[in-house]
């Protein structure tokens, strides 16, 4: 494994129940990259992504195969605690989901559970203006959350999985639920957060995954078909299936 | 996307651009049927000219509009950047055939007449079979075909490098400019399959996604 590998799965197979929703994937993400993964819908994108922060362990159906690692340690080994892995690995979801407290408390809550007592304000501050929300929010931090834009409300969830100063972010459609100009903002913040996170985002809209990211990773029916820089995938991909599926002739 | 207003609009400015070169191809032929003519009158050239001018822009703006409403990917976008380059080339070709009959005209009114050598005959019929076979290509989508164009260039600059040694030998004993205007149609031809092989060029990377521009030889596509 290259040293700046975050993220490999070696021959990943997940079930659910009878069905194989992921087929044997192996897959490297290296450090620092913005890698979405594409796919149409029940393609296995979204399973594949939550492999990575352990949250199929809630689905009991679900049947794990082959090995997750994180910097080469197996994310599913018996002694690794799944509250860690989520705290390294941090996710933000399709619909913004923060609390019903205050802004601060948003943030702050998840800080004190994770064992963060000193510089609390500070670390409030540094995680909303990371997430490009301070300016819109300093000055009502006592605010209900759910008095917030949808976009805000995202920018503030992303926010409080950056306060736990995690290694890799994890994306499910962070901007579909979002308007064109809050869905710029998020990507432009995928933009700023490069180069201090790997982030791996899961979406639907190719044109997105074409900007913001530096790889691509298309999945089809569970399988891992190609898998390359963003670039090079959208403008000559290998698989006819790929070419197929960008240019909107799949099936 | 809305793939079939996509495709009935690529088809449409696909067959435009088809259209566009068969026009240019006769321009060609009919500017060099004027040289060596006693009496030449360039106008009805330039005039075509001004309608693949007219053409060009069209076929721009069209391919710009599709870019902008379809956002296009993978070989979708290399058919459209292609189209754009493509529609360069010709509007350049255009030119070069207004430049011949100018010369052509030019020649007609020079005081002691030049034979015309077979080089100019031979070249162009070259130049002009160059441009058909390449736009073939481009609607065939056919990456051989196109390297089989860029192939025939060597030969066309070998016949335009024999057809100035040739006039430069003339010239003690014919008119300077006469001699002048016959090398200067052989070098417009020899642009134009210059031309014809940019299409080429553009035709592979089109099809299999790779660049041959610049480089000695056309590679291997493996």
């Amino acid at each position: 494994m290259s040293s700046n590998t975050v993220l490999e799965t070696v021959g990943l197979s997940v079930r659910y129940g009878e069905t194989r929703v992921i087929d044997d994937v192996s897959l490297r993400i290296p450090e620092n990259r913005v890698v979405a993964f594409i796919g149409p819908s029940g393609c296995g994108k979204s399973t594949l992504l939550r492999c990575f922060n352990r949250l199929n362990d809630f689905v009991p159906a679900a049947r794990i195969t082959g090995q997750v690692l994180f910097r080469g340690r197996d994310l599913y080994g018996a002694e690794v605690d799944p509250a860690d892995v989520r705290r390294s690995i941090g996710m933000v979801f399709q619909k913004p989901n923060p609390f019903p407290k205050s802004i601060f408390e948003n943030i702050a809550f998840g800080l004190r559970i994770n064992g963060f007592q000193d510089d609390i304000g500070d670390r409030v501050e540094a995680s909303l203006r990371a997430a490009s929300l301070w300016d819109e929010v300093s000055h009502r931090l006592d605010a209900d959350a759910l008095g917030l834009s949808a976009g805000q409300q995202q920018r503030l969830c992303i926010a409080r999985a950056l306060a736990v100063e995690p290694e890799v972010l994890l994306m499910d459609e962070p901007a579909s639920a979002l308007d064109p100009i809050a869905t710029g903002r998020i990507e432009d913040l995928i933009g700023d957060l490069r180069g201090d996170y790997t982030i791996v985002v899961v979406t639907h809209n190719m044109q997105q995954a074409a900007r913001i990211s530096d790889d691509t990773a298309f999945l089809y029916m569970g399988e891992l078909l190609e898998y390359k820089e963003t670039q090079r995938l959208f403008t000559n991909p290998e698989d006819e299936r790929t070419e197929a599926y960008i240019t909107g002739r799949l099936g | 996307m809305a793939l079939r207003q996509f495709d009935d609009r690529l088809d449409d400015v696909t067959r435009t651009l088809h259209r566009m070169a068969h026009d240019i191809e006769e321009l060609v032929r009919r500017a060099m049927a004027l040289v060596g003519q006693p009496a030449v009158d360039a106008e009805p050239i330039r005039a075509a000219d001004d309608a693949i001018d007219r053409a060009e822009v069209e076929v721009e703006e069209s391919t710009v509009e599709i870019l902008a409403l379809h956002h296009p990917v993978a070989s979708d976008l290399r058919v459209l950047v292609t189209v754009l380059k493509i529609n360069n080339d010709l509007e350049r070709i255009g030119d070069h055939a207004v430049n011949i009959a100018e010369a052509a005209a030019r020649l007609a009114k020079a005081e002691k007449k030049v034979p015309v050598p077979p080089e100019l005959d031979e070249m162009s019929r070259m130049a002009r079979a160059m441009l058909r076979d390449a736009l073939d290509a481009f609607v065939h989508r056919n990456a051989d075909d196109a390297r089989s164009v860029i192939a025939r260039d060597d030969r066309l600059d070998q016949l335009q490098d024999s057809l100035s040694r040739v006039m430069v030998t003339h010239m003690p004993d014919y008119n300077l400019s006469a001699c002048l205007q016959v090398i200067l149609i052989g070098r417009n031809l020899e642009r134009i399959g210059d031309l014809a092989t940019n299409i080429g060029e553009d035709v592979v990377y089109m099809v299999q996604g790779i660049t041959i521009r610049h480089q000695e030889g056309p590679p291997d596509p493996a």
